[in-house]
Order: structure tokens, then C-alpha cells, then sequence
């Protein structure tokens, strides 16, 4: 961080502030305990992560017709149904300005 | 717990056990007492989709689960040739065990009932392999 300052790649004052920060917070490099709050991150944000929009819209559609059911939709993708609901709802309920602010919540 | 299926009529896919889970307290109550005497079978490729996918209705219903079907060889060929027949493959899927294949093959070889869902009913009937029964029928049969 110093070096990167000396050579001006980053604002003067940014190391210190940096230690500051440190101090304040402790250096997460060196913590003993494992990352995370201790709960598990909110799963609709996960599935989502691993599903995305696009398999919410297209499965939720044929969920909701009845072409497709919850058993169908678990052997073919592994998603049940108890994460199923929570994701779909999820998916369908983010805006788009919303969409840069979604975080896992699990730091 | 027995795999044999003396006393077996039935035997119940994972979409009949969602569907008996689903029912109403008088209704449930007669497929526990079929599921504890044995007259209805799980297979156990059933079982552990049910589980799977829904913990909580599999946790009311497992006490009431006395028989048990295990997989044999024949089961395997058997499911093989049902999709061979009905012109699709056992297809290695990481989630798809083939519970209504295997389900249906286990009915076929053993000349047991298969019981499940009204919507899932069809499924079955248009493989041709076994007799086929949906809950309300077999209620009513019950209740004659």
C-alpha cells in the first residue's frame, strides 16, 4: 500500500488511512475464526447466484401452468422446492436499481 | 423394517407420498394405517427423493413407513426396459434417480398396485407396464 502511494498510484495519505482502518477493525488476514457471521448467507440470494433471472422467469412460468412441477423441477436442476419459492420470489421482486446493491450478507 | 412384500397391494411413488402428505387429518389417517400395516410399500429410491426434497412431510410420514423396497437387478433391467419401451434412457442426471421408473418396474415384476397422485396417474397409465391407481380411487375403494 506505501509503495503503491510512493509511486503515485494511489492518493497521499492512503497508507495511513489504511493502518487506521486496521487498527480499527483488526486485520482480517489474521483472524482466527472463519469468515462470515455464523449464519448460513440468505439462500434466495444464493440460488440466484447460481440459477440467475433467466431460469426463474422461464421455470416460474411453466411452474405456474402446471406444465412442470416441483419434483420435476428438482431432478432436472437439484433446486427444491423450500429454496424453490424463496428464490423465485426473490428474482422476481428485484428492480433494477436494486440490482446493484444486492449483496450475500454474509460478511 | 421388511423388504418383503407379503401383504404389499401398493406400492407409492414420490408424488402419491407428497400428495398423501398434503391431505386432510381423516384422510391422511387411512393411508398411515395402509403405509404401518405394510399394504402399502415404499420403494426406497422413493423414500430418499421424498426426503430430499421435502423434510418436513417425510419426518410426519416416517414412523408411519414399514416396508421398504430395496433395488434389485431385476428392478434395474426392468426400468430400463419400461424407458426403453416408452422411448427414453435411464440417463446418469445428478438429481434425476428415476424414482417413477424404478417405481413402475418394481410394480410390473412384483404384480403390485401403483399407487400415486390424480395428476401423476396418466404418467403411468401411458407406460402400459402395471396396474395403476391415484389416492382418491384407492380411497374410495377402501371405504366400500
Amino acid at each position: 500500500m506505501l509503495r503503491l502511494e510512493q509511486l503515485n498510484f494511489y492518493r497521499e495519505g492512503t497508507a495511513e488511512r489504511w493502518l487506521r482502518l486496521i487498527h480499527n477493525l483488526g486485520n482480517p488476514d489474521f483472524s482466527e475464526k472463519g469468515g462470515g457471521n455464523g449464519e448460513p448467507p440468505p439462500q434466495e440470494k444464493v440460488k440466484l447466484a447460481k440459477y440467475g433471472f433467466h431460469f426463474a422467469r422461464a421455470f416460474g412460468e411453466l411452474l405456474e401452468s402446471g406444465r412442470l412441477s416441483d419434483v420435476d423441477l428438482y431432478r432436472i436442476s437439484g433446486l427444491k422446492p423450500k429454496y424453490r419459492r424463496l428464490y423465485f420470489d426473490f428474482a422476481n421482486s428485484l428492480t433494477g436499481d436494486e440490482l446493484t446493491g444486492v449483496e450475500l450478507d454474509d460478511e | 423394517m421388511s423388504s418383503g412384500l407379503d401383504g404389499c397391494s401398493h406400492i407409492v411413488d414420490t408424488r402419491g407420498l407428497l400428495a398423501i402428505a398434503d391431505m386432510g387429518t381423516n384422510e391422511k389417517a387411512a393411508f398411515k394405517a395402509a403405509l404401518k400395516d405394510g399394504s402399502i410399500a415404499v420403494p426406497a429410491v422413493v423414500w430418499r427423493e421424498f426426503e430430499d426434497l421435502y423434510e418436513e412431510e417425510a419426518a410426519e410420514l416416517e414412523p408411519y413407513i414399514t416396508k421398504k423396497i430395496r433395488i434389485k437387478p431385476a428392478y434395474n433391467v426392468g426400468a430400463a426396459s419400461i424407458a426403453d419401451s416408452a422411448g427414453t434412457m435411464l440417463t446418469q442426471g445428478p438429481y434425476d434417480s428415476h424414482a417413477d421408473l424404478f417405481t413402475a418396474s418394481i410394480c410390473q415384476i412384483e404384480g403390485r398396485t401403483l399407487l400415486t397422485s390424480e395428476d401423476q396417474a396418466p404418467y403411468y397409465k401411458k407406460l402400459q407396464c402395471c396396474s395403476v391407481i391415484d389416492l382418491d380411487d384407492w380411497l374410495s375403494a377402501e371405504n366400500e
